[in-house]
């Protein structure tokens, strides 16, 4: 019943064939595909965050902020550029369907912290120690009631077109495996992903990784 | 500019090694600037990039230097040495990728530490301890298997069900599924009967041409399109968590291949197929690293007209050709010990003499000559991968000695120990028997890479040898030299 059974279908082209044997994307002077995954380590460095005016605040023990958007707009690289910078800060992301209690730090950063549960909230914006949440939904109500000092960063409305042109080349810098020249993305390239995507940038990550995917030399995109 | 430029350099300009070698090199660091530092420290550690979730390996450190204070306008080289790791091996693909790191960072008191890291490519080496394939081990497909498997998850299901009274509402619909299964089963059955499907292993290794026995007899008249096997490889990997978790695919591979045409079968009458297929040459070995992963598959299908086809899935590991040695090596085998032989080549002709054997020496079995080995290689050429009539004929005769000679077309080092006494380090020449097709490969003893250097293609290698093994992979009998 199967109706192709005499059909062939081959696709030659192996990761063998393809990048032969040489270091991965030597070709295009990087070390990795610039916007393939991150590791927690590495998003401060391709963070695209001004955290001056806050670091002051997130000092002061009834302070709280709160970074809200959507996923992929850049909740986590603003939480983990506070922890790179504020060496006694802590870092938890609470998993979804458990409501950890967060390490506690000076600030104490919770991702997802929509997460918690309420008895957990209740306790942690009563504590002592300034907070720096990344969330869903907002909690300004909330951190109120228990007192505190708010700032909001909707981080959707921070995105504008400099903004995304320079987060998109970082990526691009940071993966650069020696002196020389680098891929780079044009602000046109920029425009259009900003329009078909939004402040996504996650989105418009997995459209460049598959572009450099096929790069086969250095040059704007 | 920084306090300190970091520069990590390999002995290698290719910055390739094998699992098992020595990678080395040089740690230069320039300072720039007075100061202190707590020592530097090297850690290295493999790490998967991509589209998925980061997987990294252990992480092994070692100190390079102690606390110092460093000068500025002082140039530190640090020479660094370790084994390398044996598995995962470098890996390009398009999802995933696989490399390994070094990494260098001058701890400096309160004070971000200076970093540089550098990858360097692992290839195929030693087998990975625990990670010895048994190519030889017959297997069936594991399709029935998992049918059982299939058949028990839905029975635990049901049983599961009747403890908790929302699943009671789907216990009518399940049962439905699981008959509508069974009929769909015993449907095909009635047609094919009983298909018996054999691989002589499912542990393959890159451009293998796979044997693959398939054997059935119809229980009613029965026309087959045809029988194909379709081999796919591909890659998997997940990004995020939770809610956010997404899954990508990618297609490396995906060829099908008909290996048999359209037949009319009459019931009852046994129709056996055996052949091999064409796999891959690829570098994309079998990997699971949780959220990142490559697997191989082969789908057998017998594709009936008007009618569910038969088929059968088989999980297949691709292996590099280094690690797919048989577990059967010379260390578990006894080796006679003849005395040693000379080596000539063509252009200096000696005479192959045995030396005396001490009185303390066994008694070596008869030598026997190279046509009895071409004979001998002949049946088992002939006796095929299936059944173990090529076993018996190896067991036979893997104690005999065969002394002779061989045309080169290849001599390499020997990176495996093959086992038996003198064989590490040695060469392996690869040739044809005396004037014969029939392909050899041959261990030789360490003692003699000097002579067996000085050989070249189209030259004759004489020796005793005695037959080791038969590599299924290219069809030929890997022997070694007796000493």
């Amino acid at each position: 019943m199967h109706s192709d059974s005499t059909v062939t279908i081959e696709r030659p082209v192996l990761p063998a064939a393809r990048h032969g044997q040489g270091l991965t994307f030597a070709h295009l002077n990087l070390r990795r595909n610039p916007f393939g995954e991150l590791g927690q380590d590495d998003r401060p460095g391709v963070a695209v965050v001004d955290l001056a005016p806050l670091l002051g605040e997130l000092r002061n023990p009834a302070f709280a902020l709160q970074v809200v958007g959507e996923q992929g707009f850049g909740k986590t690289t603003h939480l983990l550029t506070i922890r790179a910078a504020i060496v006694s800060a802590t870092y938890t992301c609470i998993p979804e369907g458990r409501s950890l209690w967060p390490s506690i730090g000076n600030p104490t950063i919770v991702d997802e912290a929509q997460r918690l549960s309420r008895r957990h909230r209740f306790r942690l914006f009563r504590r002592g120690v300034p907070l720096a949440l990344g969330t869903h939904e907002n909690l300004e109500r909330e951190l109120q009631q228990a007192g505190r000092t708010v700032v909001t960063l909707q981080v959707g409305e921070l995105m504008t077109l400099d903004r995304l042109h320079t987060i998109l080349n970082r990526r691009i810098t940071f993966a650069r495996r020696g002196p020389g020249p680098l891929p780079s993305i044009r602000l046109a390239t920029t425009k259009t992903l900003l329009e078909e995507f939004g402040s996504n940038v996650r989105a418009i990550e997995a459209q460049l990784y598959d572009c450099f995917q096929n790069l086969r030399e250095i040059q704007n995109v | 500019m920084s306090n300190y430029d970091i520069a990590i350099s390999f002995d290698r300009a290719s910055r390739s090694y094998r699992g098992g070698e020595t990678v080395s090199g040089t740690v230069t660091i320039r300072v720039n600037k007075d100061g202190s530092c707590n020592g530097i420290e090297l850690s290295r550690y493999w790490l998967t990039h991509g589209r998925g979730n980061r997987a990294r390996g252990p992480v092994i450190k070692e100190t390079l230097c102690p606390a110092i204070e460093l000068r500025s306008g002082e140039i530190k080289e640090l020479p660094f040495s370790f084994t390398a790791d044996l598995e995962p091996v470098t890996y390009h693909g398009h999802y995933i990728n696989v490399d390994h790191y070094v990494k260098v960072a001058v701890d400096v008191p309160w004070a971000i530490d200076p970093k540089c890291e550098v990858d360097y490519l692992l290839t195929p080496g030693i087998i990975p301890g625990g990670r010895r394939f048994d190519r030889d081990k017959r297997a069936k497909g594991n399709g029935q298997k998992k049918k059982l498997g299939a058949g028990a998850t839905i029975v635990v299901a049901l049983i599961l069900s009747l403890f908790v009274i929302p699943f009671l509402m789907l216990l009518p619909l399940l049962l439905v599924v699981f008959l509508i299964w069974l009929a769909y089963r015993w449907l095909i059955h009635s047609r094919v009967g009983k298909v018996e499907l054999v691989v002589p292993h499912k542990v393959v290794v890159p451009g293998e041409l796979w044997p693959i026995e398939l054997q059935f007899s119809p229980r009613t008249a029965l026309t087959v399109n045809a029988i194909t096997v379709r081999i796919r490889g591909r890659e998997r990997c997940v990004k995020g968590s939770g809610k956010h978790r997404s899954t990508r695919r990618h297609m490396l591979f995906e060829k099908t291949t008909t290996i048999d045409g359209e037949h009319k079968l009459t019931a009852g009458q046994p129709h056996t197929v055996k052949t091999t297929v064409q796999l891959p040459d690829t570098t994309a070995y079998s990997i699971d690293l949780s959220d990142n992963d490559i697997k191989w598959e082969a789908l057998v299908r017998i594709d009936i007209p008007l009618f569910p086809d038969w088929t059968e899935k088989i999980k297949l590991e691709m292996v590099p050709f280094e690690f797919a040695q048989p577990a059967d090596t010379p260390e578990t085998k006894p080796v006679t010990t003849p005395a040693p032989t000379p080596l000539v080549s063509s252009a200096t002709p000696l005479t192959p003499t045995a030396a005396p054997l001490s009185p303390t020496t066994a008694p070596m079995p008869p030598t026997a000559g190279i046509d009895d080995l071409v004979e001998i290689v002949g049946k088992l050429v002939k006796a095929g991968q299936f059944g173990d009539a090529r076993e018996k004929l190896l067991a036979t005769h893997a104690d005999r000695l065969f002394s002779g000679t061989l045309v080169i077309d290849q001599v390499l080092a020997t990176l495996e120990s093959p086992g038996a006494d003198g064989l590490a380090g040695g060469k392996t020449i690869l040739g044809r028997l005396g004037g014969e097709n029939h392909q050899v490969q041959i261990f030789t003893q360490k003692n003699r890479n000097e002579a067996i250097g000085a050989l070249s293609v189209g030259d004759e290698w004489h020796g005793t040898v005695q037959i080791f093994k038969w590599d299924d992979l290219y069809n030929r009998p890997v022997l070694f030299e007796a000493t």
